[in-house]
């Protein structure tokens, strides 16, 4: 007697039912085990994101142009009839900033003559390298935006973003053409600062709030609100005196920073590439 | 035979989810202030795992949550596991939702939903090692409670005319 040949559905029809069953607690066994090895640095994950980063990146940059276009008109529309207004206030910023120069200048000269005095070895300056925000997460879990800067374009690990004149983020994964930069108040953002006024060192951490926190300063320490806090470079990783913002007083003890409002344009932003000699991040 | 309007009969429900997920990263809330959006996904998943699971595999899910995480930053898997079990609770469920009042799916999504944001912020903490304001959470988890009616609206217009 010929044994009947095995059909194609009569295969796939259990194989079907034990999908339909078990799908998704597999996929969701499938999704711990990637947390646990991302967490873990596993490195062929860590390929996959910048990958799937430098595709999407294309995509999302598309996306950003076309809502900037629309945020530059409502912009404009509503800078229009706020002129006078505004013309304004830049007299009364225009009179405060030449007071400011002055005291600059003046203070530029004594430094240099005291550097002088000291044969005082400044640090190398950093070069900037621009580029564009093209996408942010929702900001409630965490916050950091991608960039179109890569490792084509000089972007890595480690560096400081700036947007304006003051510090916003580090970046923490680079793809070819787009980097992520995690902002200084994300949960897991932490930075050693210092007062500037007052030279204590500390760690500001963020909380995925508007204002980050600060830590780990001295006991006598004479910080008041207001004090402007600055990178101290302590760890190697990001350059000192870089500014971040004004010291707020917290619940308790607690002090808090409010970083600079210089945010409102953050559409574009500068890596600082900057090399420590001798230290760790050299790349 | 199939014609175009059958495909996309098909893919609206895929369709739906991905462009807001999409619209998610789009950079609008780039500003010292922290601005709250609602999770619009969150609805669509739902909604979409009542009315039409059939057009919306859990693979999908699967992947759109790791494309949430890869491309905002949270670890791989954590959106992607949320996203499943909003999906396959909503599912489950369905039984109670169809045919009953609008207000008792609005309750039943505050229900999921508050689970699913809450269970968020508990794997980012425990990832993390440390705990991220709650008031954050909180205010988009009521915004996306308080939309939802009006984005269901969309949907059940969107079903009536382009997908049944």
């Amino acid at each position: 007697m010929s044994r009947r040949p095995i059909l194609f559905s009569e295969v796939a029809k259990p194989l079907r039912n034990l999908w339909q069953k078990f799908a998704i607690g597999g996929l969701v066994g499938v999704s711990l085990f990637l947390m646990i090895s991302d967490q873990a640095g596993v490195a062929t994950i860590k390929q996959v994101k910048s990958s799937v980063l430098d595709i999407m990146g294309i995509f999302l940059e598309l996306g950003t142009q076309s809502t900037s276009i629309i945020r530059d008109n409502l912009d404009t529309l509503k800078q229009i009839s706020n002129l006078k207004n505004e013309l304004d206030r830049l007299k009364k910023e225009n009179q405060l900033l030449s007071d400011w120069k002055h005291k600059a200048g003046a203070l530029a000269s004594q430094n240099a003559a005291l550097r002088n005095l000291h044969n005082f070895i400044p640090l190398a300056p950093a070069d900037a390298i621009s580029g564009r925000v093209i996408a942010s997460s929702d900001g409630v879990f965490s916050k950091s935006v991608l960039i179109n800067i890569g490792k084509t374009n000089g972007a890595n690990t480690g560096q400081a973003v700036m947007s304006g004149v003051a510090l916003i983020g580090v970046v923490v994964q680079t793809g070819n053409n787009y980097s992520r930069v995690l902002l200084i108040t994300d949960l897991n953002s932490q930075v050693p600062v210092r007062i500037q006024n007052t030279g204590d060192p500390g760690i500001m951490m963020g909380d995925n709030s508007k204002m980050t926190n600060l830590f780990f300063l001295p006991q006598n320490s004479t910080i008041s609100e207001g004090d402007i806090v600055v990178t101290s470079g302590g760890g190697g990783v990001l350059p000192p005196d870089l500014p971040i913002g004004i010291v707020r007083r917290g619940s308790g003890a607690l002090f808090k920073v409010e970083p600079f409002e210089d945010w409102s344009d953050l559409g574009y932003i500068r890596i600082l590439n900057y090399k420590f000699d001798g230290a760790i991040l050299t790349k | 035979m199939h014609n175009i309007f059958d495909i996309v009969r098909l893919i609206v429900p895929v369709l739906t989810i991905t462009v807001l997920v999409i619209a998610s990263f789009l950079p609008f809330n780039i500003s010292q202030e922290v601005v709250i959006f609602p999770s619009l996904t969150l609805i669509a998943i739902f909604y979409w795992a009542i009315y039409r699971p059939d057009l919306v595999p859990p693979v999908f899910i699967f992947l759109i949550g790791l494309l949430k995480d890869i491309v905002t930053g949270t670890p791989v898997g954590l959106m992607a596991s949320v996203f499943l079990i909003t999906y396959s609770v909503s599912f489950v469920q369905r039984r109670f939702f169809i045919g009953k009042t609008f207000y008792y799916t609005w309750f039943g999504f505050a229900m999921i939903s508050g689970a699913s944001l809450f269970t968020i912020w508990i794997m980012s903490a425990l990832f993390l090692g440390r705990v991220g304001v709650l008031m954050i959470p909180l205010m988009q988890y009521f915004l996306t409670v308080v939309i939802f009616p009006v984005v269901i609206w969309f949907f059940v217009r969107l079903q009536r005319h382009l997908v049944d």
